[in-house]
């Protein structure tokens, strides 16, 4: 009797919660409007207390989506499966963590939490540097509350994470009020989550994803501030910059963590199928790359103003599309998780951002004229256009082979796709000729300079890497695109490291330090160029990764029964022993114990294993990874026969993949050094901040 | 910024304004960028469609590597797991048959699938000889396809809001 109303309370507490949570996205929808409107008119009619009180409106709207994210999340933890959400993406037997990281797997929470990232991010913006930027940060707060009125709406009419399942003459429906004669019904337990899902790089992969996805909208709103008030000068750039590395940052992790779960989990070897939705996070990474480049042209000499605007609207458009993407379906992907109906919705949406935006650049061309010309061909900024050029060039060539299927089915009738092929052979060229771009860029000076200098400065660099080249070839790399990935990967690393040397030798002959003093003093006193220099180095190392394992991978598949062993790349791999149907989590995993021998001499043990999933009837393989710098041994699963009788392994050697994994350390580290705010700028941000503080004073 | 002080030089020269080289540089580039993805868009498409399009489509399958996609037929998968094949079969609503045989690892998302693509090209005995098999599985991740009152167990807690 006290367990059923403990039962009965539990309900009566869970649907207290819902309402409380349906309604706090219904006042953030309100708020959303006012807050969009309010700014406006404030700034317009120069009513400081409105400005105020949309300032406010970020603030609660950010509490008012926290507090919505708290229910579900409380829901989920709960296993409140009264809410349909709970209900479609967990179970009772799945473990903790999961049933909270469960909340991206479904539409409507990912929608939520997109919108609770940027509320966040807004409520960080209106609070840290209100003063400095306070000319623009009406509109700043009016674009941004104009995105969330969009999310709110979505989240209140279309897609609501509060919505349940009802019972209408024997149907189950899902919606948030109930249909005409509708009962409600809670599912006694949920459907589970996708097997796929369920590794620890999902709880980390979604969130970095979208905090670079969405981080991407502040830089789009201070643009879009910059043009509607015309206050085109360095403030907005310098504001914009800064907001730009923090989620490319975050959109590189979320990147490297993506390909490391492909690689743990997907059980074929690879980490990068050139899947739409991989596609999808990739391009605004390229555009905002191609953007965090050229702003320096913008900063130092005043140029590539429009090209920058356009950068930004651009990076926020592809962000937008890949959302679209990656939750339409509309296109064919392994990865789509959702498939639904707010397709039209998003479409319309991103079509009259990019419009909008496009219109207001449009508006503004007179005043973002060049402060100057380029002064040489051969200088810094030349090399910068031309690196925009490539990265934008990558963008577009992907976002061609993403949307073609589409693109063949409304005009020619025929639905036709591109698959990997199309994008490696675009990819190898256009993103080597990058590499060369980052091979000269440190060595050729802002302004300009003489072909005989930089040949002069090139010249070793170049020799100790066709050096390292010639050893390269040595090793058995004869053909002509390999090696040369390998060889410009080389030249990036060499011609990096000597601009470091000869920095510090610098610094050293005034200095008298050791040498890696005067190296962490070099760095410091420009983290943002030579953290940058670093940056290079690591993508050089990736690349170099990508080489080894795209082009050099073997596999060897064989049926063993215990004791019987197979060969592959040097080592011996020795089935020992299975340990079948060990129950864990919503699964029963199977694992196999299997000795590595190199040499005669037992170096390590790996256990693949392959899980059952009941619920969904679904198995997922998972590899067990020997790693080295110079291969991984890869193992999987593929099979058994006979009630476990022979086992079928498939083993694959991906060489050089360990550096693909360390150079994104290496660049993520790299960036962190770069973006880390130094002594001077933060100098300057305050003189600046006092500047304006004397000057309203004085009026 | 500690750039080194490269003194400005004037190279302009030749007999085209620099503004004018940088734009052509720029239009080379995007050209080589453009001839590329042509290219490689030339090399690399495939035709895409269902089991009956592929049929009005006459030999096409039997030339060129193509993708198919249609519904599993339930039972039909047979695994050889020594030699590492399978054998399926796909059907779509016009009951139009096609037997697959796939010389590789089904996705682990196959046996519950009820979609599957196919990527490959028709031998002279009318099998689809594939090289890559993707599985998607709709039931489970569309909710409103799910049978959720039928598959209620006894105990559920029915509750109504009083709405």
């Amino acid at each position: 009797m006290r367990e059923r109303s403990l039962a009965f309370y539990v309900l009566l507490e869970g649907f207290l919660m819902a309402t409380l949570g349906t309604i706090s996205i219904f006042v953030a929808l309100v708020v959303a409007v006012y807050t969009t409107l309010a700014a406006v008119i404030g700034a317009r009619r120069k009513i400081p207390e409105l400005v105020g009180s949309a300032r406010n409106g970020i603030l609660a709207y950010a509490t008012l989506m926290t507090v919505a994210i708290g229910i579900i999340v409380l829901a989920l933890y709960t296993h409140d499966f009264s809410i349909a959400l709970v209900a479609n993406s967990t179970s009772r037997e799945l473990q903790t963590i999961y049933t909270i990281t469960a909340l991206w797997s479904n539409q409507a929470g990912s929608l939520l939490f997109w919108s609770w990232i940027l509320s966040l991010y807004a409520a960080i913006v209106v609070t840290r540097k209100w003063e400095r930027d306070r000319d623009l940060m009406p509109y700043v707060i009016a674009v941004l509350m104009a995105i969330q009125t969009f999310f709110a709406f979505m989240l209140s009419f279309i897609s609501s994470p509060f919505a349940r399942w009802w019972v209408v003459n024997g149907q189950t429906v899902m919606a948030l009020f109930p249909p005409a004669g509708a009962q409600g019904f809670t599912p006694a337990d949920g459907q589970g989550l996708n097997p796929l899902l369920q590794h620890p790089a999902m709880a980390m992969h979604p969130p970095m994803l979208y905090l670079g996805y969405v981080g991407f909208t502040i830089p789009f709103a201070f643009a879009m501030a910059a043009l509607i008030t015309g206050r085109l000068g360095p403030a907005w750039l310098r504001t914009t910059r800064r907001w730009t590395i923090a989620p490319w940052l975050f959109l590189s992790i979320g990147l490297m963590l993506g390909g490391r779960w492909a690689y743990d989990v997907l059980g074929w070897g690879g980490y990068w199928g050139w899947d739409p939705v991989e596609n999808a996070a990739f391009m605004p990474w390229l555009a905002g790359t191609a953007f965090l480049h050229s702003v320096m042209v913008q900063e130092r000499k005043g140029m590539l103003k429009v090209w920058n605007m356009g950068l930004i609207i651009i990076t926020f458009s592809l962000v937008l599309f890949g959302t679209f993407l990656t939750r339409s379906g509309v296109i064919e992907s392994v990865h789509s998780f959702t498939e639904s109906d707010i397709g039209i919705w998003f479409l319309s949406f991103i079509a009259l951002v990019t419009l909008s935006a496009t219109l207001l650049l449009f508006t503004r061309l007179k005043d973002l004229k060049s402060e100057r010309d380029i002064d040489s061909l051969l200088s810094r900024e030349t090399f910068f256009l031309l690196n925009n050029l490539l990265f934008v060039g990558a963008a577009f060539a992907i976002l061609w082979g993403t949307i073609y299927p589409l693109f063949s089915e409304l005009v020619m009738g025929n639905k036709l796709t591109v698959g990997p092929p199309y994008f490696n052979q675009v990819a190898a060229p256009i993103f080597g000729m990058i590499l060369l771009v980052m091979a000269i860029i440190p060595l050729i000076g802002w302004g300009g300079a003489t072909g005989a200098k930089l040949l002069r400065k090139l010249a070793l660099p170049f020799a100790i890497s066709l050096a390292l080249g010639a050893i390269v070839f040595a090793l058995g790399v004869h053909d002509l695109i390999p090696w040369t990935a390998y060889w410009l990967s080389i030249f990036v690393i060499v011609s990096t490291v000597s601009e470091l040397i000869q920095g510090t030798l610098a610094r050293r002959k005034n200095t008298h330090e050791f040498f890696t003093t005067a190296l962490r003093g070099l760095i410091e006193r420009n983290r943002r160029r030579y953290g940058g220099y670093l940056i290079h180095i690591g993508v050089a190392m990736m690349a170099i990764g990508i080489v080894g394992s795209q082009v050099y991978a073997t596999d060897t598949t064989r049926a063993l029964k215990p004791g019987e062993s197979m060969d592959i790349g040097g080592y011996t791999l020795k089935y020992e022993t299975l340990s079948p149907d060990f129950p864990s989590g919503e699964g029963q995993i199977t694992s196999a114990t299997v000795g590595v021998y190199q040499n005669g001499q037992r170096v390590t043990t790996l256990s693949p294993s392959r899980g059952f999933y009941p619920n969904s009837g679904e198995t997922a393989t998972t590899p067990a990874i020997y790693s080295t710098p110079a291969a991984d041994l890869y193992l999987i699963i593929a099979g058994w026969e006979n009630n476990f009788a022979t086992v079928t392994f498939r083993a694959y050697i991906n060489p050089l993949v360990f550096w693909l994994w360390f150079g994104g350390f290496f660049m993520i580290v790299s960036t962190l050094i770069a973006a880390w705010p130094d002594a001077r700028d933060t100098a300057r941000a305050r003189a600046h901040v006092e500047g304006l503080a004397r000057q309203a004073a004085r009026a | 910024m500690a750039t080194a002080s490269v003194p400005e030089i004037k190279t302009d020269k030749g007999f085209l304004p620099r503004q004018t080289k940088l734009l052509l540089g720029a239009f080379v580039i995007l050209g080589a960028i453009g001839f590329i993805v042509f290219n490689a868009l030339a090399g690399n498409q495939q035709y895409f469609m269902t089991l009956s399009e592929m049929k009005a489509k006459g030999d096409l399958a039997y030339r060129e590597t193509v993708r198919v996609g249609g519904n599993l037929v339930p039972n039909t998968t047979k695994v050889d797991t020594k030699n590492v094949t399978a054998q399926f079969t796909l059907t779509d609503d016009q009951n139009n048959v096609l037997p697959v045989y796939y010389k590789g690892i089904l996705p682990d998302t196959f046996e519950k699938s009820t979609q599957v693509i196919a990527e490959g090209k028709l031998d002279k005995n009318g099998v689809f000889q594939a090289s890559l098999v993707l599985a998607k599985c709709p039931s489970k991740y569309d909710p409103s396809k799910i049978d959720w009152y039928s598959s209620t167990q006894p105990g559920n807690l029915n509750y109504s809001t009083g709405q």
